[in-house]
């Protein structure tokens, strides 16, 4: 693994006098692919805010590398659909921040955008209008404008929620293919710690206001998912994925 | 026929067109933001707090124009904030701001020399009776903010589209929210005392509404909306001068027609 593109040193994360994340030390190194877990309410949204760098450490250090260029897909249930655009005009704005104040998008940044559609595989819809796009459409859109940014580093906050299991499938297998081929590091958050185990090589999993980071073989022990969660839980292998489930108290693991 | 031409060809219905072409345009295209940001009560707020600024300028003695940009300056700031929204709703903050500076400008007005017909002149304005030096000063300060917004649309249209994704690519979203609600605000600001609240509203709202409706591209919808601006300015004053009619009211309500009439073509041709 390379040198860290973004490193956390004892980061102290909250919003006004509630702390919400302490001690938070952790390295996004190259070529990584790193999944945040945790349970609803746990963090996930605060560290998240902190890494894209738009809420302030209380305390601690992040630092990021110079060359760190960071696209983001934000839950697509936050955009609101109202807005005639269509696939490409979103794509486009990976690259305002390239084209600058008061110019508008040059040739090449249109192409660039259409290559990037391209490569999620969605050229041919690119004058649709966003709203017109199915769920799992909308989400290569988002991937398409993060891609957009040139990245380095492409961080995807639940971009599986509320999707079929098909849809969901493609959609983390073109995450995949764009972290192996594009060599791509990835920060991927879900609360769905199944969708998060089979992919990423290390895990950092939220408990008690705290950050526990490790490969995922370490991580995804039935001990430390109950006590994340709350809940006893069993952890499985199949192939080379990761398949967990509540239990009941008295239930034994092997039959879940 | 021909006295109508003659009231048509009068200087003040030429200035009462010249002002309502510039409202028009910077109106239709700034209303396509509004409605798509979901803030059209925060137009009318505005609108609101702006008249509330005019009608202590009239009581005190200051220059009008100059106390209702500050107020709408004053309001824009405020709005651009995020106030406690994770308590109450944004629409009961922007229900409370309205309500106070329309209760605040009937006080203050009240207490003026003219009292009631101040506040009914603020709400519902008469373009027709806009002073000659007034036209060019509106055109300046129209073709200013028009120039700012077009020069800066696309900023402001990520903004207003995915904010968190504006900060995560570097921009300093409150400060772009602030930007835009001080280009809403000043535009308000100027015009809320000679044209009135209500006509100002209804430009920021009728347009863009009967645009989004039948436009499908944003572009598209901007141009509609500009067009339907104008339409209905022209409408509203001419059907205004030959019938007599109350101008402000006049034109609103073609524009409510316009709209009215593209909502329907756009339901039936599914767009």
């Amino acid at each position: 693994m390379g040198e860290p593109l973004v490193r956390f040193q004892d980061v102290v994360l909250g919003y006004g006098r509630q702390v919400v994340l302490s001690d938070v030390t952790l390295d996004i190194r190259r070529g990584d692919f790193f999944g945040l877990v945790g349970p609803n309410g746990s963090g996930k949204t605060t560290l998240l805010r902190c890494l894209l760098g738009i809420l302030k450490p209380r305390s601690g250090q992040v630092t990021r590398a110079a060359d760190l260029r960071l696209g983001y897909v934000p839950q697509r249930e936050m955009l609101d659909a109202l807005f005639p655009l269509t696939a490409l005009d979103i794509v486009l704005m990976g690259r305002y921040p390239h084209v600058g104040l008061v110019r508008s998008p040059r040739p090449s940044d249109r192409e660039l955008s259409m290559h990037c559609l391209q490569q999620v595989g969605l050229a041919d819809l690119a004058p649709r209008l966003y709203r017109e796009l199915s769920g799992g459409q909308r989400q290569r859109v988002l991937i398409a404008r993060a891609l957009a940014v040139q990245p380095n580093l492409l961080v995807l906050d639940e971009p599986t929620n509320g999707l079929d299991l098909p849809t969901e499938a493609a959609i983390l297998d073109l995450i995949e293919r764009l972290h192996l081929r594009n060599e791509i590091t990835i920060v991927l958050v879900s609360h769905v710690l199944n969708v998060v185990a089979r992919y990423a090589h290390r895990l950092g999993v939220l408990l008690d206001g705290r950050l526990l980071v490790g490969d995922a073989d370490e991580l995804m022990q039935e001990q430390v998912l109950r006590e994340v969660y709350g809940v006893p839980v069993c952890v499985q292998r199949v192939d080379s994925h990761y398949l967990v489930a509540v239990r009941d108290a008295e239930e034994v693991c092997g039959d879940v | 026929m021909s006295e109508w031409l003659e009231t048509w060809r009068s200087p003040m219905a030429q200035d009462a067109l010249r002002v309502g072409i510039i409202l028009a345009i910077v109106g239709g295209y700034m209303g396509v933001f509004v409605v798509l940001k979901r803030i059209v009560f925060v137009g009318a707020a505005l609108a609101q707090v702006s008249a509330a600024g005019v009608a202590l300028a009239l009581l005190v003695g200051w220059q009008p124009l100059f106390s209702a940009i500050l107020f709408a300056l004053a309001g824009s700031a405020f709005f651009a904030q995020s106030w406690g929204e994770r308590r109450v709703a944004r629409e009961a903050l922007i229900g409370a701001v309205f309500l106070t500076f329309s209760a605040l400008t009937v006080l203050l007005a009240s207490r003026g020399a003219h009292g009631m017909e101040e506040v009914q002149h603020l709400l519902a304005g008469d373009i027709l009776a806009v002073a000659p030096e007034e036209v060019t000063r509106i055109w300046l300060l129209g073709l200013l903010v028009l120039a700012v917004f077009v020069m800066l649309r696309k900023e402001f249209l990520l903004v207003a589209f995915d904010a968190e994704t504006a900060q995560a690519l570097g921009y300093r979203t409150r400060l772009w929210e602030f930007a835009f609600y001080l280009m809403l605000g000043g535009f308000i600001g100027v015009v809320i005392h000679l044209v009135g609240l209500v006509l100002i509203f209804g430009y920021l709202v009728l347009p863009a509404l009967g645009a989004l409706m039948v436009a499908r591209r944003l572009t598209r919808v901007v141009g509609v909306a500009v067009l339907n601006a104008l339409v209905g300015t022209l409408a509203g004053l001419v059907v205004s001068v030959i019938f007599d009619l109350p101008t402000t009211a006049t034109m609103l309500v073609c524009m409510s027609l316009l709209t009215g009439v593209e909502s329907v073509a756009g339901l039936l041709t599914g767009r």
